[in-house]
């Protein structure tokens, strides 16, 4: 009752559904640049596609922070946690619920984005692959991210210092993918952070998919075991702290 | 059971508008900065206006003993994206004295200029293979010198092939003659029929969220 409530509160108002419309126009923005743009039109179609999905990822990340970052908080600075916590049933599950429901929002917006992913692959082998690892990658970190937004919402217990504290962590997540250089990837500060980050590995993993042309699974085992394992560790982290929440509002 | 839940939904206000509009405003506040950078990372460039040569074809260079032909055409039109084969042959006449310089080689090499910028251009883009080494060239014989090109961006190009002879370091490298290369634009506005997606797909959005905020618009009274 608690996600359908979630997910229809978010979608019966325009302020919800503005993310999956804004997510579109970067979408056909980038997607159109892609294709037609002069010098961008002679990139290699696997680029293209990598450069796409990279996109796609970065935002359904920065969806599922900041819409779950203020997802308990916000609950605690309206006064209603108290009255949610009446319901009959457990702390978790309402913590659940509410992670699924930023899950099926990030769902929204992948299947939002297959077609970019099937029109800039046209005329490759790459679609299938763009849009299988495309989900598979952003479902595990938006899963992972949105229970340690959960988390630090809870804890911080006021959405602003919540969604900066998340914002911080997603563009540390980010950076390497983003804003680093190829020689600065390859020196050993660069590898060592691009090792433990799972945001590099998946694409990383995405960058020898579509760029290299390594579709199997076997091949990307690694990429794709780092990723499981963050988001193992976050669900470990969610299931310790949402064990119960505690009806005090924030000094 | 059901009489707790619904005084649970009676009682409670369960969405605040004014806190969803804060966080709403920070979502689409990172939207765009996402989108900013995003489109930074890809970039754009100027459009180039199209000079055509004027100068005449200089004749094949010969320095010591290597003379450079070049093959291909003396103006070559083109469209940007495509490839383009670069041809020349390189021979060492009959000159040589030195009995150690027969079987010396060296490096052959393509140099494009962009005429209108004036500028080197870097071929990192433009060609997989910028250096031949050829280990050695008997005198009185050919060799084929072969470039793939892809043609990056439009403009108005020169291309010279050059050959730096191992034995000789110092000594400037041996020059073909010019070829002139006159790159189109190309032009697609809807390439891969990208344009319905890209304009169909926020158009259906739009209309999808927007028959639902009316429905509820007019459930709650809103819209009458």
């Amino acid at each position: 009752m608690l996600y359908r409530h979630e997910i229809v509160c978010c979608f019966y108002s325009w302020r919800g559904s503005a993310w999956i419309i804004a997510a579109s126009l970067i979408f056909s923005l980038i997607a159109y640049l892609l294709l037609t743009d002069k010098e961008l039109s002679l990139l290699d179609q696997g680029e293209m596609v990598f450069t796409l999905g990279e996109v796609i990822i970065a935002m359904g990340i920065a969806m599922s922070a900041v819409s779950a970052s203020s997802i308990i908080s916000s609950e605690i600075e309206t006064g209603t946690l108290e009255s949610l916590l009446l319901t009959p049933i457990t702390h978790r599950q309402i913590a659940l619920q509410k992670m699924f429901s930023i899950v099926t929002i990030w769902a929204i917006l992948y299947s939002v984005s297959i077609p970019y992913l099937v029109v800039v692959a046209s005329g490759t082998n790459l679609a299938l692959s763009a849009v299988l690892y495309v989900g598979v990658y952003g479902t595990l970190l938006v899963t992972a991210i949105s229970m340690i937004s959960i988390v630090i919402s809870w804890r911080l217990k006021s959405s602003k210092n919540s969604i900066m504290t998340m914002l911080m962590i997603v563009l540390i997540l980010l950076a390497p993918s983003l804003f680093f250089g190829t020689s600065l990837k390859k020196t050993d500060f660069g590898l060592a952070i691009e090792n433990i980050n799972p945001v590099s590995h998946a694409m990383n993993s995405l960058d020898s998919v579509l760029v290299d042309n390594e579709q199997t699974l076997v091949q990307q085992i690694s990429h794709i075991w780092a990723v499981i394992a963050f988001t193992l560790i976050c669900t470990f982290i969610f299931i310790a702290f949402t064990r119960k929440f505690e009806v005090k509002s924030a000094e | 059971m059901k009489a707790v839940l619904s005084k649970w939904n009676e009682s409670s206000v369960y969405w605040n508008y004014s806190k969803v509009n804060k966080v709403c405003m920070c979502s689409l506040a990172l939207v765009f900065v996402l989108a900013c950078i995003t489109t930074s990372l890809l970039g754009t460039a100027a459009w180039g206006n199209q000079i055509l040569p004027s100068g005449s074809e200089s004749p094949p260079s010969i320095q010591d003993d290597i003379k450079i032909d070049m093959i291909s055409s003396r103006t070559v039109h083109a469209i940007a994206g495509q490839f383009i084969k670069i041809e020349g042959i390189i021979t060492k006449l009959n000159q040589s004295t030195s009995s150690n310089e027969t079987n010396r080689g060296g490096i052959a090499y393509i140099s494009i200029v962009d005429v209108k910028d004036r500028v080197p251009v870097d071929l990192e883009d433009w060609s997989a293979e910028k250096g031949l080494y050829i280990p050695s060239i008997e005198s009185g014989k050919s060799l084929p010198l072969e470039w793939n090109v892809r043609l990056v961006k439009s403009g108005l190009y020169t291309i010279t092939i050059l050959f730096n002879k191992d034995s000789a370091p110092y000594s400037p490298p041996v020059t073909s003659s010019k070829t002139f290369l006159v790159v189109a634009p190309k032009l697609n506005l809807n390439p891969g029929n990208i344009l319905p997606v890209a304009f169909g797909v926020p158009a259906i959005l739009i209309g999808i969220f927007g028959t639902l905020n009316y429905m509820r618009g007019r459930k709650v009274g809103v819209y009458r």
